[in-house]
């Protein structure tokens, strides 16, 4: 059985993970302590001045918001499969190339057809 | 005991524990961060198990991506679309808890008892590590045997693409206008007030302008302000003083 | 000898698998139910790479790659069904979306 569950490297990224979210706490914990807080209605308040408010006003977004989201996260599946693609390059040679090529094609197709489709178009 | 084992226990534990705030939290945005949490404990055992590329992938495609698109979605749908934490049928409840126990008693007799051994590879860590780390063996395993799998991937990216444009976007015949409710006009004043009265009405306390019958009015002369407004349909525009035939105001609608 | 196994992973796994199988069939959010889908799937893959770690194997990473590609692929879609679903049934209450049944 494969007894290699850890190296001392990755005790050093869990230094690092611990001291991040530390570093986040403390600096939450410090504006909490040091920062004056005399909450009032008024500040609470949509706007300073003006009339209330009647209706409670939940600002409708656009599915467009959606779409990049989701361009994004098909194009960060695309850098995860490059990635070990790049390391194992010089073994692969023509053949591995054109798969990628065919890789990257396809996945700028659905590009395109966002592109064309109008999702990417804010006015 | 172990460093290994006390991390194990303590990655194990934490990530169970995130994993039930996933189903047990009232609120939606409560269970992802729960989930991111848990997803980093399990990018956690993959470091232990020796998948370190995945792990990293984890991070980022789960915690980093997809996680990213729930609270997206989440922002986009009505808060008063989402339902009460307590609705559904108390039937429901205890037939998942049941169904779930009897599931763990299934699977954890199946781990204990299990005898089917599998032929063991060669990618021991020294072989592993003889190919310089996980990343290049992983690349090895992926771009050499799985090189179908790997185009047929892409593919089903595009596939959902396709399909989550189609779903998600907004019908494109709906202006962008009509879905905000504003439109611009070149006017500033509603349907039948249009123009500056000749006579004043006598009727006191009556609007000038609402009383006045569209013969009393004089079309108004100069520039026009541009203005924001509701529903274009209720305001005249600019320009059709000068096409109504007698002089009179013409109103749209 | 470590005192970790593989059993250990397996039973994280199955536990982990388990806990999202019961959000799937108690919680009526759509969406929560999507993410309780999406830690069954995390489940899944653990256990494959635990495998692979048993038998010092690449291909069950490989396996999990591919389930995570797909996983994203998934999410991409059924978020989408779900952004259309709330627009157009104004609801994503599970219990209440019953068009597809009439």
């Amino acid at each position: 059985m494969n007894t290699q569950l850890y190296g001392s490297d990755w005790v050093v990224i869990g230094i690092l993970i611990l001291a991040a979210a530390a570093l986040g706490y403390a600096l939450l914990t410090l504006n909490q302590i040091i920062a004056p807080s005399k909450p009032s209605a008024a500040k609470a308040a949509p706007y300073e001045s003006g009339v209330p408010e009647v209706v409670a006003t939940k600002p409708r977004f656009t599915p467009r918001f959606y779409v990049v989201a989701m361009l994004f996260v098909v194009f960060d599946i695309e850098a995860i499969f490059i990635f070990p693609w790049a390391v194992v390059f010089d073994g692969l040679g023509l053949y591995g190339f054109l798969a990628m090529l065919a890789f990257m094609f396809l996945l700028f197709d659905g590009f395109i057809y966002a592109w064309k489709k109008g999702a990417l178009e804010w006015a | 005991m172990e460093w290994a084992s006390v991390a194990f226990y303590l990655i194990a534990t934490v990530c169970v524990l995130s994993a039930a705030g996933v189903v047990i939290a009232r609120s939606a945005v409560h269970s992802a961060i729960f989930l991111i949490l848990c997803f980093l404990n399990i990018a956690a055992t993959f470091v232990m198990l020796g998948a370190e590329f995945l792990a990293v992938v984890q991070v980022i495609v789960y915690t980093g991506a997809i996680l990213v698109l729930v609270l997206f979605v989440l922002m986009l749908v009505d808060e008063d679309q989402l339902p009460d934490f307590h609705t559904g049928q108390p039937i429901q409840r205890i037939s998942g808890l049941i169904l779930g126990l009897i599931l763990l008693l299934e699977i954890g007799a199946a781990i204990t008892a299990r005898s089917i051994q599998g032929a063991t590879g060669g990618a021991t860590p020294e072989n592993v590590a003889a190919v310089g780390g996980n990343t290049q063996a992983l690349g090895r395993v992926l771009y050499d045997d799985n090189l179908l799998a790997f185009i047929v991937v892409s593919l089903v990216l595009t596939v959902a693409v396709i399909g989550a444009i189609v779903l998600a976007l907004p019908d494109r015949r709906v202006g962008i206008n009509q879905r905000r409710g504003t439109g611009t006009i070149n006017l500033g004043h509603p349907v039948g007030t249009d123009g500056i009265p000749l006579a004043l009405p006598a009727v006191r306390g009556e609007s000038p302008i609402a009383a006045a019958t569209p013969g009393d009015l004089r079309p108004v002369a100069g520039e026009r302000q541009i203005i924001m407004v509701r529903d274009p349909d209720a305001y005249t525009e600019v320009g059709q003083h000068d096409a109504a035939p007698d002089n009179r105001p013409l109103i749209k609608r | 000898m470590l005192d970790v196994g593989l059993d250990h992973f397996l039973f994280l796994s199955a536990i982990l698998f388990i806990i999202g199988m019961m959000g799937v069939l108690i919680r009526r959010n759509l969406i929560v139910i999507f993410m309780c889908v999406e830690l069954m799937t995390n489940a899944v893959n653990l256990s494959l790479v635990a495998f692979a770690w048993n038998l010092n194997s690449i291909d069950g990473q490989a396996f999990a790659l591919f389930i995570i590609a797909v996983a994203a692929a998934e999410a991409v879609v059924g978020l989408a069904i779900i952004i259309a679903l709330s627009r157009r049934a104004h609801t994503i209450n599970v219990d209440e979306v019953r068009t597809l049944r009439n």
